[in-house]
C-alpha cells in the first residue's frame, strides 16, 4: 500500500514533466499537444490513486503507516476520516495536488487554442506541489523501534472533529488551486504576447477562485465561532490573513479586468493583479509552514524542515521573479490605452480607486502578518531592533479607513457613469442616502436601548461605517431593480452578479459594525444545579439541569441548561458539549464547546468560563485568595484583608522558637454581597500534634451561604526566590450553599452576538454574486470562442517566429 | 482640465499608508530580554523562557495562573496569566519547553502580567497538526 502510494506520486511527477515537455514542443505538432493533455490525465489519475490509497489506508486502519497512525483512530466517527486525510502537512499537500490536477484537467479541456501555452505554466505550478509531496510523503512507514505495529492510532485533535473541518479545508484548497489559473494565463500571455485572449479565459477562473475562497473563509470563521469559544470568527491570525490577502488581490483582479475589458486600460495592473493572488498564497504557505512564525503564531504548522522548506521558499521566489520579471520585461509591449482618471465622478476613477483600496487592504494585512519576518531582517542590520509581532488592533485600526472608503465606493461607484456618458443619476442616490440616514438614527437609538458601552469617538466611528454601509446597501438594491427589466434575453439575468456581491459586502460590513456595537457580555456567571440565575441584566434566566450522561465516560456528553427569556416567550433547553477526550492518544482532557442559541436577530453565546476546575460535584468552592487580593464566587466578592495570629501564641513562637500546642489564626475578610460589604474573621486553629489544619467553624453570610477559613500559606513557597510564585501569604476559604444535597455547578460566560447572521448572509451574497458573474463571463467567453481565437500577434521580425506564426495560423483555419 | 481625480486618489493612498505605517510601528509587540521588560513598564512586550520547575499554581477563583520563567542565563521572571483557563493548560505548561508571554511588567507586584501565552511542547508526534503548540488568551 505504502509503496503503491509512493509510486503513484512519482508516476505523477514524471508524467507531469513529460506533459510539460510535450506542451512546450506542441507549437510544431498538434499531436504533441494531445499527448500533453493525455499525460496530464495520467497525472490526474496518479494523484487520484495516491489520494485513494491514503483514504483506503485510513479506512482500513493501516497503523503501520506513520500518517495513518498519527492522524486517525479506530474509535473515530467515520465522518472524521475526511479531516484525517488533511490534518497533517503531507495530507494537506496531497489535497492541494488533488484539486490542482482536477482544475488542470478542466483547464486543458476548456482553454481551446490557449491550452498548449497555459498548460506548461500551470504544470510547473503543480510540479512544485507534487515535488513537495514526493519529499514530505504521506506514505512513510511508522518507525515502531522494533515493537509490534500499534492496534490503535493517535486520532485527531478533538477540535478538528467538526463537520466544518470536513468541508472547509477542501474548499480552501480548491480556492488555492483555482487562483493559480489567472496566474498561469497572465504568465503565458506575457511570454507569448497573448494580449487578446488571456483575460477572457482567466476572468471566470478568477471569479470562481474569489467565490470559493470567500466561502472557505466563512466556513473557517464559523468553525472558530462554534468550536473555540472565544466568541469571534476572525482574529487576524496568520492562517486567516493567509487566504485574506490573495482574496483582496483577486478582488483587485476582477475589478481591473472590468476596466481592461471595457476600456482597454490598466493592462499592466490587470496582469499584476492576476499574478499576486498566487504569489501571496505561496507566501502565506511559506510563512505559516516554514517555522518563520514559530515564536508568534497560534496555528503555525510544524516546521516543514530542510528540503521541503527550501522548495517552498524557492518556489515562492521563482513565482514572484517570473511574474514580476516578465511584467517588467514586457511592460512596454502590454497594450493599454492611456487612463482617464482625472474625473473623480467617473466610473473609470471609481474602478481605479477600488483596485487601490483592495491593494491597500492586502498590504496592511500582509505587512502585519509579516511583522516577525520584517523585524527579523531589520534585526540583522540593526541589533537594537527587537523581533516583534503586531497587535490585533493594528489590523482593525489600519483597515478601518480603507473599509470606510470601500463602503463609500461600494455605494457610489456602481452608479457613476462612464466618462463620456456624463453625470450619474443623483436623484436615486439621494433616496439611498436618506434611507441610510434613517437607518443610522435607528442604529444609534438601538445602541442606547441595548446599553452598549460605546460613547463619543468610538460610537461616532461605528455610526460612520454603519451609515456608509447602509447607503451602499440601498444604492445597490436600487441598481438591482434597474438592471433586471422584464422580457430581456436570458443572458441578461446573469448580469446581477456585481450588484449582488456589492449588496453582500454592504451586509457583511453592517453585520461587523452591529456585532462590535451591540455586543452584551456577562463574563462571570455561576450556575448551580437547579437554581435559577438571572443573566445579561435580567434578559434571560438560566438554570443548570445537569449532564446528558457522564462527561468522564461519554464523549458525546453535554451540559443541559434551561433558558427562559424575560417575557417568558422563549423557554428552551440548550446543550453545551462537555466531555473528557483523549488528545491524540495522550492523556484525557476536558473539551467544552460553546452552546449557541440561534435567533434571527442574533445569537446567545454561552461558553465555559473555565475548564474542569470550575465544574464542581458539590457546591463547595475553595477560593485561594492572596493577602490583599480579591476573589469572586457567584454573587460574593471576598477580599482577604489580613490574618491575625493569636498574640500569646505568637509571643511563644518568638521566645521558644517552637510551635505552641494550639495556634489560633484569624483570617480577616471583607465579603461584598449585592453591594453590601461586611467584615468577618473566621478563626482557624493549628494544632502542633496534628499538622492537618481543620477548617474553621462556618459563618453564615447574607444570601444563605456559609464561609469558612481553611488555612493559609504564611511563608514563601520558594524560600530562595521570594518572588517565585507570588502565591505566598494566601488564605484558603470555603464557601458553600447552606442547604440541599450535593449538586453540580459551573462557571460560564454569557454574551449576545447581535446580528451575527448578517456576517454569514453577507459573505454568502458575495459568493453567490461572484458565481453569477462567473457564469456570465463563461457564457461570453463561449460566444467569443465560437469565432476562432486570434493567435497572439507577433510583432518581431525574426524569421523563425514568423514561420511558426504562419503554421499556427494555418492550423486555426 | 484639472486632474482632480488623481489628486484625490494620491492623497487617499498617502494618507492611508502614512496612517498604517505609524500604527504598525506602535502596534509592534517587541520580544525583549527580562531586564528590558522590567524597564518597559506599561508597554506591551513579549518575553520567552522556560517554566521554572514547581512554580505552576492556579488560582481558580481569581482565574489566575502563577508561574516563573527562566531565561537562558538563568534569570527569573515571575508571571501571572489572568484569563479563562483552557482545558489542557496545566499539562501543556508543565511539559512546556518554552513559553512566550505577551503582556507588560507590573513594578508594584514585581510580576509580568501576561495577556496571551504561547506554549511550546516538545512535539511528541512528529508532523502533528498543531506542533504541540497551544496558545491561550483571546486569540
Amino acid at each position: 500500500m505504502l509503496l503503491f502510494g509512493k509510486l503513484a506520486v512519482w508516476v505523477g511527477l514524471i508524467a507531469l514533466l513529460a506533459s510539460t515537455v510535450c506542451y512546450l514542443m506542441a507549437g510544431r505538432k498538434s499531436a504533441l499537444a494531445r499527448a500533453g493533455r493525455g499525460l496530464f490525465f495520467v497525472v490526474l489519475a496518479s494523484i487520484l490513486a495516491a489520494a485513494g490509497t491514503l483514504g483506503t489506508m485510513l479506512v482500513t486502519h493501516r497503523f503501520d503507516s506513520e500518517y495513518v497512525f498519527e492522524h486517525s483512530a479506530r474509535a473515530m466517527d467515520p465522518l472524521y476520516w475526511f479531516p484525517s486525510m488533511w490534518a497533517g502537512q503531507e495530507g494537506s499537500f496531497l489535497l492541494w495536488a488533488f484539486w490542482m490536477s482536477i482544475v488542470g484537467a478542466a483547464l486543458s479541456v476548456t482553454s481551446g487554442p490557449s491550452e498548449r501555452r497555459v498548460m506548461p505554466v500551470f504544470n510547473v505550478t503543480l510540479l512544485f506541489i507534487v515535488s513537495l509531496l514526493a519529499i514530505r510523503s504521506p506514505f512513510l512507514p511508522l518507525d515502531t523501534h522494533g515493537l509490534p505495529v500499534p492496534t490503535e492510532g493517535l486520532g485527531l485533535n478533538p477540535n478538528l472533529e467538526n463537520p466544518w473541518m470536513v468541508i472547509h479545508p477542501p474548499t480552501l484548497f480548491l480556492g488555492f488551486a483555482t487562483l493559480t489559473v489567472p496566474f498561469a494565463f497572465a504568465v503565458q500571455a506575457m511570454i507569448w504576447r497573448d494580449w487578446d485572449n488571456w483575460l477572457k479565459r482567466a476572468l471566470p477562473w478568477g471569479l470562481l477562485a474569489f467565490s470559493v475562497m470567500g466561502l472557505a473563509m466563512m466556513m473557517g470563521g464559523y468553525w472558530a465561532y462554534e468550536m473555540l469559544g472565544w466568541g469571534g470568527f476572525w482574529a487576524w491570525d496568520p492562517v486567516e490573513n493567509g487566504p485574506f490577502v490573495p482574496w483582496m488581490f483577486l478582488l483587485g483582479f476582477v475589478h481591473a479586468a472590468q476596466i481592461n475589458r471595457i476600456r482597454g486600460g490598466l493592462g499592466k495592473t490587470t496582469l499584476l493583479m492576476a499574478i499576486l493572488p498566487y504569489v501571496t498564497a505561496l507566501y502565506e504557505t511559506y510563512l505559516t509552514r516554514s517555522g518563520e512564525l514559530d515564536k508568534f503564531s497560534v496555528h503555525s504548522f510544524s516546521t516543514l524542515g530542510g528540503a521541503a522548506n527550501s522548495i517552498l521558499l524557492y518556489g515562492l521566489l521563482a513565482a514572484l521573479a517570473v511574474g514580476v520579471g516578465l511584467l517588467v520585461w514586457r511592460a512596454r509591449r502590454v497594450p493599454s490605452s492611456p487612463g482617464k482618471w482625472d474625473q473623480p465622478n467617473s466610473r473609470e476613477f471609481a474602478f481605479l480607486m477600488s483596485i487601490v483600496l483592495f491593494t491597500l487592504c492586502a498590504i496592511i494585512s500582509g505587512v502585519g502578518m509579516s511583522a516577525p519576518l520584517i523585524t527579523r531582517i531589520a534585526n540583522l542590520h540593526d541589533p537594537s531592533i527587537h523581533l516583534a509581532s503586531v497587535h490585533e488592533d493594528f489590523y482593525n485600526k489600519a483597515n478601518f479607513p480603507v473599509a470606510l472608503l470601500i463602503a463609500i465606493g461600494l455605494g457610489l461607484g456602481p452608479h457613476l457613469a462612464w466618462r463620456e456618458r456624463g453625470k450619474a443619476n443623483s436623484d436615486l442616490l439621494m433616496w439611498a442616502y436618506g434611507g441610510a440616514v434613517v437607518l443610522a438614527v435607528g442604529f444609534m437609538l438601538l445602541s442606547r436601548t441595548l446599553g452598549t458601552p460605546l460613547f463619543g469617538f468610538h460610537l461616532a466611528v461605528q455610526v460612520l461605517l454603519f451609515t456608509t454601509s447602509a447607503f451602499a446597501l440601498i444604492a445597490n438594491a436600487i441598481l438591482l431593480r434597474q438592471i433586471r427589466p422584464a422580457g430581456q434575453k436570458r443572458i441578461q439575468v446573469w448580469t446581477v452578479g456585481g450588484a449582488v456581491s456589492h449588496i453582500g459586502a454592504a451586509v457583511l460590513l453592517i453585520g461587523i459594525v452591529c456585532l462590535a456595537t451591540f455586543v452584551h457580555k456577562d463574563p462571570n456567571v455561576l450556575l448551580i444545579q437547579g437554581k435559577a440565575q438571572s443573566v445579561l441584566d435580567g434578559r434571560y434566566t438560566m438554570t443548570y439541569l445537569g449532564q446528558t450522561s457522564d462527561f468522564t465516560k461519554d464523549k458525546n456528553n453535554a451540559l443541559k441548561f434551561q433558558v427562559v427569556s424575560k417575557d417568558k416567550k422563549e423557554n428552551f433547553v440548550a446543550l453545551m458539549p462537555f466531555a473528557m477526550r483523549a488528545i491524540q492518544g495522550g492523556e484525557k482532557k476536558l473539551f467544552g464547546h460553546p452552546a449557541i442559541v440561534h435567533h434571527t436577530a442574533g445569537d446567545l453565546y454561552v461558553s465555559l468560563k473555565d475548564g474542569p476546575d470550575l465544574f464542581y460535584k458539590t457546591p463547595l468552592f475553595q477560593p485561594k485568595v492572596k493577602l490583599g487580593g480579591v476573589s469572586r464566587v457567584g454573587d460574593y466578592t471576598i477580599k482577604f484583608v489580613k490574618f491575625e495570629r493569636d498574640p500569646a501564641a505568637a509571643a511563644f513562637v518568638q521566645q521558644t522558637g517552637q510551635m505552641p500546642e494550639v495556634f489560633p489564626v484569624n483570617g480577616v475578610v471583607e465579603v461584598t454581597y449585592k453591594g453590601k460589604t461586611t467584615t468577618y474573621s473566621p478563626q482557624n486553629i493549628r494544632y502542633r500534634d496534628n499538622p492537618a489544619m481543620p477548617d474553621s467553624p462556618e459563618l453564615k453570610l447574607p444570601g444563605g451561604w456559609l464561609l469558612s477559613f481553611q488555612g493559609m500559606n504564611a511563608g514563601s513557597a520558594d524560600a530562595a526566590n521570594p518572588n517565585a510564585g507570588s502565591m505566598e501569604e494566601a488564605g484558603s476559604f470555603g464557601l458553600r450553599a447552606d442547604s440541599g444535597p450535593p449538586t453540580e455547578a459551573f462557571q460560564l460566560e454569557v454574551s449576545t452576538r447581535p446580528m451575527i447572521n448578517l456576517v454569514w448572509i453577507g459573505t454568502m451574497l458575495l459568493v453567490i454574486g461572484g458565481l453569477v458573474s462567473m457564469r456570465r463571463r463563461i457564457a461570453e467567453a463561449r460566444v467569443a470562442a465560437a469565432e476562432p481565437d486570434t493567435e497572439p500577434v507577433t510583432a518581431e521580425k525574426t524569421p523563425a517566429r514568423r514561420t511558426r506564426t504562419k503554421r499556427q495560423a494555418a492550423r486555426v483555419r | 482640465m484639472r486632474p482632480t481625480g488623481l489628486i484625490i486618489g494620491v492623497a487617499i493612498i498617502i494618507a492611508c499608508l502614512v496612517f498604517s505605517a505609524k500604527l504598525f510601528k506602535t502596534s509592534l509587540i517587541n520580544y525583549v530580554p527580562f531586564a528590558e521588560a522590567r524597564e518597559a513598564t506599561g508597554q506591551t512586550v513579549q518575553i520567552m523562557g522556560a517554566p521554572a520547575a514547581g512554580t505552576m499554581a492556579y488560582d481558580s477563583n481569581e482565574h489566575a495562573l502563577h508561574f516563573a520563567l527562566l531565561d537562558e542565563s538563568g534569570q527569573r521572571m515571575p508571571v501571572v496569566f489572568k484569563g479563562p483557563k483552557p482545558d489542557d493548560l496545566d499539562t501543556a505548561m508543565t511539559k512546556a519547553t518554552k513559553i512566550t508571554a505577551q503582556g507588560s511588567y507590573s513594578p508594584s507586584t514585581a510580576t509580568f502580567v501576561a495577556e496571551n501565552l504561547l506554549v511550546k511542547c516538545p512535539s511528541k508526534y512528529k508532523g502533528s497538526n498543531d506542533n504541540g503548540e497551544r496558545s491561550y488568551g483571546k486569540a
